[in-house]
């Protein structure tokens, strides 16, 4: 055969197969173009100048591994599908007399040329659309203009070899598929597997299980630290769960209600159920997918959605004061030295501050029993997670100096304040110290900058600092054999944020710079200057939340397409059949709606199931980044979906359209 | 009388409106009760819309078909399914089973579709699966079984729910000759036991098992020939002489 022939053919199979191959041609496309945008941010050299770089870079690298792992199973699924259509045409090929060599030899130009086109418009609306979506991420970031745009070469390299390398293997597998092929296989191609599927029992039941444990580890989960442990392991569960209960569990429970006489040989079920059975075996999978990626855009965009929108709560209790230092191991006249060396400081540069805090205390995580009512030292955190207490002892003198107050306290008396709930009311025992509480505090009058919430909180005001040593020393060598105090200063500096970071410095320097505190270890922290880090943070997340979720989503309506069309073709002749028996045009319609209707909503209402399940775990999670609103995650959630769902809606009718031109 | 078919007349037009092609001029016949029909004719004679108008699937141009007295022409779209699924049974060239239903299931369907009860739908099965020799297989699916069982499976689908016109197209064109004997037998069989049938066919062999033939051409029933008492050889030869003359054009002084 010449080989301009070869050209010729492949090019009319794509012309021909446009309403498989455009929807492909697509994804290949917007896959390439998102990937170069993701490296060419990751590897921006602006990214070095910007506060809070290291936390972007990480989490938009991030995004360039998920959307690689993405690209090739999403691609060689679609690629499966496309090739699955087209059996029948490559079968037919085969018996007029090409060989398979000749197949596989126009195959490879039609590869070919719709390489071509997704490499070339991929990487051209990537660096169209690259400048685009830098703005919009420094728009998130809240960011000045520090990114440099340019193309980037870098980017343009490790995208070309990325895909060029997807592409030879789906080639690759093409052909191996046309090989092993036989051509009466290949005619009868979609018509294959029309075979009533096996009950398989075992793979439901293992189905029900993994569900069931994964459900039940996020249910039951209280801590976020056993919410960090286990999210991964329910989620794999979940995965598996979803999968062999898309694929066995539907089956089974279809052949239970066909069991029984009465329901199914009734006019509606009886059509729905042998439909569904026929319907869920071939679409199992793909329904499962669709499911699972649902999922994924909903948990990633409802919790990324969150975090930015909480993201100022977030920084105000993570800094409860715009400027703060802290000074760890500080002994009495090192904590009054710096203090007066930070006042001096206020003064001299004439700056006003108002909420100023101080106060000095020491930290212990002991392990409470609730029926003893006593703290003891624990041998296994990680297994008494929730019985841990993270125990702050302050001298009642930071009390009465931050709420204005004058509480004297004996030595067995104290006052606790908790943010948390606690088991604790009028006596406990610290070890074998004895303490007496003279009342709960709603406000203690600061707050300590809390690191996530993996155990409960708890500050106990004690009469003076020798209480606190007894306590120490009960222990032994168990928390180190000297007694170290931490010691705070916190205040916020009136004016604008330009004050803040002149007077940081200020304060950095000298305390750094003074040869008397160079045994001291200093933390020193102003908002203004740390609030980048979390805009990076968060708002990096966010960007990566919603660029991810437009290509998930992507995803799912393209695979909502294809099965749009495959259900199409294969319902077109039972539809026809349905007719000539006996059943009326509205009838069959109805009918085959209710089907498809099921068939498409069972992925989204599977994945609301999944979400209400997950929602106490991810709550739990995002206490780790320090997101405590549970009510704003409630919202987030619920807006985001709703929107989904709408959004899942119009897909669904627009392919319906689709599905019924085929049909009819 | 159970079908009276009086001067069908059916016009296709293009969907431009530019042609019209006329399918059937001017078609009468009718078939009483416990008549064998085979109509023969050849592609384009008109014999499929004939059939089609018939089941009710399509509407003539002019012209009334009345079914057991009833006029098939004025039945509402709302009733004409279920008008279909209680008087006419149909057997189809490609059988037309569906493969996701098990053959019990496919012969169930039309009294599913009617909302029998299961006991009812159980009464009325056996005697059809004896009467057909399918005993064995109804818990098989359409894929596991031959040609021949589908096409039984089929009859026993359009018969179970006693219709008083069985219609059959082509019935045995996808079968091999063997399943094709078979098959006539029985639709005879079906036809002693008290079953009209009225069979569009090319087959002469098919024809030849009925009582009596109708020859289309040109959108008119051209000629017919009663069975009378001969055998099927002798109404073999009659149809195959008729066939030639029909095909040489010339013209019958009957």
């Amino acid at each position: 055969m010449h080989s301009l022939m070869y050209f010729k053919l492949a090019a009319i199979n794509i012309k021909k197969n446009a309403k498989m191959y455009v929807p492909y041609i697509i994804t290949s496309v917007i896959t390439i173009m998102m990937f170069y945008i993701m490296i060419f941010l990751a590897f921006n050299p602006g990214l070095d100048t910007m506060k809070g770089n290291d936390s972007l870079r990480v989490v938009l690298s991030l995004g360039i591994y998920v959307i690689g792992i993405f690209a090739v199973i999403f691609l060689f699924y679609t690629n499966s599908f496309l090739l699955k259509r087209r059996k029948k045409e490559i079968g037919l090929y085969n018996i007029l007399g090409m060989e398979k060599k000749h197949i596989a030899k126009m195959m490879t130009i039609e590869n070919i040329y719709s390489y071509l086109i997704n490499m070339i418009l991929g990487l051209f609306f990537g660096i169209l659309f690259s400048k685009l979506m830098l703005l919009l991420l420094l728009k998130i970031l809240k960011a000045g203009t520090g990114f440099v745009f340019n193309i980037s070469f870098q980017g343009l390299y490790i995208t070309f070899i990325f895909f060029t390398v997807i592409s030879i293997l789906i080639l690759l597998n093409n052909i191996r598929q046309i090989h092993l092929s036989k051509p009466i296989e290949l005619l009868k191609g979609g018509n294959i597997g029309e075979k009533e599927p096996k009950t398989k029992w075992f793979i439901a039941v293992v189905g029900i299980m993994t569900m069931g444990t994964g459900y039940f580890m996020a249910i039951t989960v209280d801590n976020a630290l056993s919410a960090l442990n286990y999210f991964f392991i329910a989620v794999i569960l979940v995965i598996i769960g979803t999968y062999c209960l898309f694929t066995s569990g539907s089956i089974a429970l279809l052949k239970i209600l066909r069991k029984n006489k009465k329901y199914y040989y009734k006019t509606n079920h009886f059509t729905s159920v042998s439909g569904m059975i026929y319907r869920m075996k071939q679409n199992a999978v793909g329904l499962a997918n669709i499911c699972i990626l649902s999922t994924m855009v909903l948990v990633m965009l409802s919790s990324t959605v969150c975090l930015y929108i909480g993201q100022d709560n977030v920084l105000n209790n993570r800094f409860p004061t715009e400027i703060e230092i802290k000074t760890i191991f500080s002994n009495k006249e090192d904590s009054e030295s710096v203090s007066n060396t930070v006042k001096k400081a206020i003064r001299d540069g004439g700056y006003k501050i108002d909420t100023y805090n101080e106060f000095r205390y020491k930290t212990y995580t002991l392990e409470y029993d609730k029926e003893k009512k006593t703290f003891t030292s624990s041998e296994n955190i990680s297994i008494n997670i929730d019985k841990m207490y993270l125990i702050y002892f302050f001298p009642i003198e930071s009390y009465n100096m931050q709420t204005g107050s004058d509480v004297f306290l004996n030595n067995e008396e104290v006052l606790i304040y908790s943010p948390d709930n606690i088991d604790i009311k009028d006596e406990f025992l610290i070890k074998d110290m004895s303490f007496n509480v003279k009342s709960i505090v709603e406000n203690p009058g600061f707050t300590i900058q809390s690191s996530g919430s993996y155990m409960k909180l708890i500050y106990i005001f004690v009469s003076n600092e020798d209480i606190i040593s007894s306590v120490h020393k009960q222990f032994g060598d168990y928390f180190g054999d000297y007694l170290n105090f931490s010691h705070v200063i916190g205040f916020n500096v009136m004016g604008n944020e330009e004050k803040q970071t002149e007077l940081v410095s200020i304060i950095r320097e000298t305390l750094r710079g003074s040869e008397k505190y160079k045994n001291l270890t200093f933390q020193i922290y102003s908002k203004a200057e740390e609030k980048f880090d979390f805009y990076a943070l968060y708002g990096g997340l966010f960007f990566l939340g919603i660029f991810l979720g437009a290509l998930f989503i992507m995803a799912t309506v393209l695979i909502i397409y294809y099965k749009q069309i495959s259900e199409g073709y294969e319902d077109k002749h039972r539809f026809y059949i349905m007719q000539q028996v006996g059943m009326s045009k509205a009838e069959v319609r109805k009918s085959i709606r209710s089907q498809v209707l099921t068939v498409f909503f069972l992925p989204l209402i599977t994945s609301i199931i999944h979400i209400a399940f997950a929602f106490k775990m991810i709550t739990k999670m995002l206490e780790v980044l320090n997101l405590t609103n549970v009510s704003l995650f409630v919202i987030c959630t619920l807006a985001t979906l709703i929107i989904f769902a709408i959004f899942y809606t119009v897909v669904y009718s627009l392919t319906a359209r689709t599905y019924y031109r085929i049909v009819e | 009388m159970i079908l009276d078919v009086k001067n069908l007349k059916k016009i296709y037009t293009t969907r431009f409106g530019g042609h019209q092609v006329q399918a059937l001029t001017n078609v009468t016949f009718s078939v009483e009760e416990g008549e064998f029909i085979a109509i023969m004719g050849e592609s384009g004679s008109g014999k499929t819309t004939l059939l089609n108008i018939l089941a009710a699937l399509d509407k003539p141009t002019s012209g009334e078909v009345f079914l057991d007295g009833k006029a098939l022409i004025g039945i509402s779209e709302k009733e004409i399914s279920s008008f279909r699924r209680d008087n006419l049974g149909f057997v189809f060239q490609d059988f037309n089973l569906l493969d996701n239903f098990s053959v019990k299931d496919n012969i169930l369907l039309p009294l599913v579709l009617s909302g029998h009860t299961y006991d009812k739908m159980s009464t009325a099965l056996s005697p059809v699966l004896s009467k057909l020799g399918i005993e064995d297989i109804i818990e098989k699916y359409p894929y596991e079984i031959s040609g021949g069982q589908k096409q039984r499976v089929a009859i026993a689908r359009a018969i179970i729910t006693n219709p008083k016109l069985l219609l059959a197209d082509e019935p045995t064109g996808a079968l091999d000759s063997k399943a094709t004997d078979s098959l006539l037998k029985l639709f005879r069989k079906i036809n002693q036991d008290g079953q009209t049938v009225l069979m569009v066919t090319h087959s002469i062999k098919a024809a030849s098992h009925a009582s009596r033939v109708l020859f289309l051409r040109d959108g008119t029933v051209f000629h017919q020939i009663y069975r009378g008492e001969t055998t099927n050889e002798v109404l073999y030869q009659k149809i195959s002489d008729t066939l030639t003359i029909l095909a040489t054009g010339g013209g019958f002084n009957a």
